[in-house]
């Protein structure tokens, strides 16, 4: 029995292992428009680092600082700023993002998946109406009524902004 | 007139509500998933092979306010001679904050990654059917009938938790403790895993399970102890599940130190690229020891099996999986090769907006 536990404990310290290297992320390619985060404007933050941002949008930190529950909206297939979040906050494709959204419903880890809006007005507009709410839009649209996040302390626009 | 109840409710999950959006009626937001299968085997193991229907599993997930969750699972599963409809899981759940939530019902136990990742959801997992561990074999409870906290703590490590007491299981140890605990002693689980903000992809976890059994609801008991650690890559390219489960069971009275044994299983998956993206080869080895003697499972003592196959995603929401399965149990050797083709079919409410990803 000691050589069975011996070599099960020998397959998850391998599999780990191997897969340290694998697990690091890659370099993405270079796209084009940066794409701002907006929040509503009463969430308490203005700066996400890029790994909170991803446990956000992942749907792994579902509240604001204890309190407000995050709404995650989001531009449907085929829309530019969808493109750059699928690739530089997912790195999933469209596939891939709707099977895990399906897995977390399924696994009764979220009661509901992301909302769509299909304009960059429409989430400007559902952004400043929910409390919580945060979302992406293209970073030339005027964001007077919502609130622009810095990731990792960078501005869209300003160099090493990570979302373009 | 179970059936009958369990049927009407599987038509109400799978029928599309008046409540689906806050925007419309102000009632809840409603998400209504199903999954379902057919399969072939053709094996030169003894039993029936041929085609068969498997599951068709309805999925509700419903958020009643800003923290209050329904989430519901119905199973009809094709046997030889009859459809059994069955609820799954039922989980009314709190959420105060991520930190902390709340729930009751019944759920898939946390003490083995497959268990809580897939279980019915075919589609999901890569392979056609779960590790020997999770099915019948029968050496982890599947489904967990009582109270549980869960939560994780926002920060880089991705630090997760479970914490659960309920009833354990029936003195039928394929069953949860449905309708009460069949003895005095409430079963208790705990999981804690990490998920490093990092590595996009990786958890590494553990568990810990108790209860006290009592075979055939008078005796004898045995306290039963479960320990679990997984290492797992949720990714495509590649997918890694590792798992390990050591169990071991002290009959009231008996002084046995060979009343234990061990499961363990490891998969891998590769997602291909470019014009063939849609195919993912995969691989799992996996075995079950049990000691000479164990009380629950000595007829049994070792099991393994080696499984290699083809997933072929044919669209989104659907895929055909071939597999050749090599399984050894009880010293003799069989081989079957299995297909199965499993969907899912989901739609998504939601509030303001409203619709799918």
């Amino acid at each position: 029995m000691r050589k069975a536990t011996l070599r099960g404990a020998s397959v998850v310290a391998a599999a780990a292992l191997a897969i340290t290297a694998a697990a690091m992320p890659g370099e993405a390619a270079e796209l084009a428009a940066p794409v701002a985060i907006v929040v509503h404007p009463d969430t308490p933050v203005s700066d996400l680092s890029f790994t909170e941002l991803r446990r956000i949008f992942l749907g792994e930190q579902q509240f604001w600082d204890g309190s407000t529950r995050i709404t995650l909206l989001v531009r449907p297939p085929r829309s530019s700023e969808r493109a750059v979040i699928l690739d530089r906050v997912y790195e999933m494709n469209e596939g891939q993002f709707r099977q895990y959204w399906i897995a977390k419903l399924f696994r009764a880890e979220v009661s509901s998946g992301p909302k769509l809006v299909y304009s960059n007005e429409a989430a400007l507009e559902l952004v400043a109406a929910i409390p919580g709410a945060i979302s992406f839009l293209d970073a030339s649209v005027p964001t007077r009524s919502v609130k622009v996040l810095r990731i990792d302390g960078v501005a869209p626009g300003e160099r090493g902004y990570k979302l373009q | 007139m179970r059936s009958i109840t369990v049927a009407i409710a599987v038509g109400a999950l799978l029928l599309p509500g008046p409540a689906r959006g806050q925007d419309v009626d102000g009632g809840p937001s409603v998400s209504l998933m199903g999954f379902g299968d057919v399969d072939f085997e053709a094996s030169d193991a003894p039993g029936p092979e041929g085609f068969r229907l498997g599951q068709f599993v309805g999925h509700l997930s419903a958020a009643l306010s800003d923290r209050v969750n329904v989430f519901a699972e119905v199973a009809a599963t094709s046997r030889t001679d009859e459809v059994r409809f069955s609820v799954e899981r039922l989980i009314v759940r709190y959420d105060l904050r991520d930190e902390f939530k709340i729930g009751a019902g019944r759920y898939h136990t946390p003490i083995d990654y497959w268990n809580e990742s897939y279980h019915h959801g075919l589609w999901l997992q890569t392979t056609t059917g779960r590790p020997q561990a999770i099915g019948g074999a029968g050496v982890i409870p599947v489904h967990f009938v009582g109270l549980m906290v869960e939560g994780n703590v926002p920060g880089r490590a991705g630090l997760g938790y479970a914490l659960g007491v309920g009833n354990g299981r029936h003195d039928d140890l394929s069953l949860a403790g449905e309708a009460g605990d069949i003895n005095e002693n409430r079963a208790v689980i705990g999981e804690l895993y990490v998920k490093p903000g990092a590595a996009r992809g990786l958890r590494l976890g553990g568990a810990l399970y108790a209860d006290r059994l009592t075979l055939g609801g008078v005796g004898p008991e045995i306290d039963e102890r479960i320990v679990s650690a997984h290492v797992v890559l949720e990714r495509e390219r590649p997918e890694v599940i590792a798992q390990f489960i050591r169990f071991a069971h002290d009959v009231s009275g008996v002084d046995d130190d060979d009343a234990s044994g061990e499961a363990y299983y490891l998969q891998l998956a590769y997602r291909l690229g470019g014009a063939v993206s849609n195919l993912k080869p995969y691989a799992r080895g996996e075995r079950i020891e049990i000691g000479v003697g164990h009380p629950l499972y000595a007829q049994d003592r070792e099991r393994s099996a080696l499984v290699g196959g083809l997933r072929i995603d044919v669209s989104s929401f659907a895929a055909l999986k071939v597999e050749y399965q090599r399984e050894r149990i009880a010293r003799e050797w069989t081989n079957t090769l299995a297909m199965q083709a499993s969907f899912v079919a989901a739609s998504f409410g939601g509030a303001g907006a409203a619709a799918a990803p």
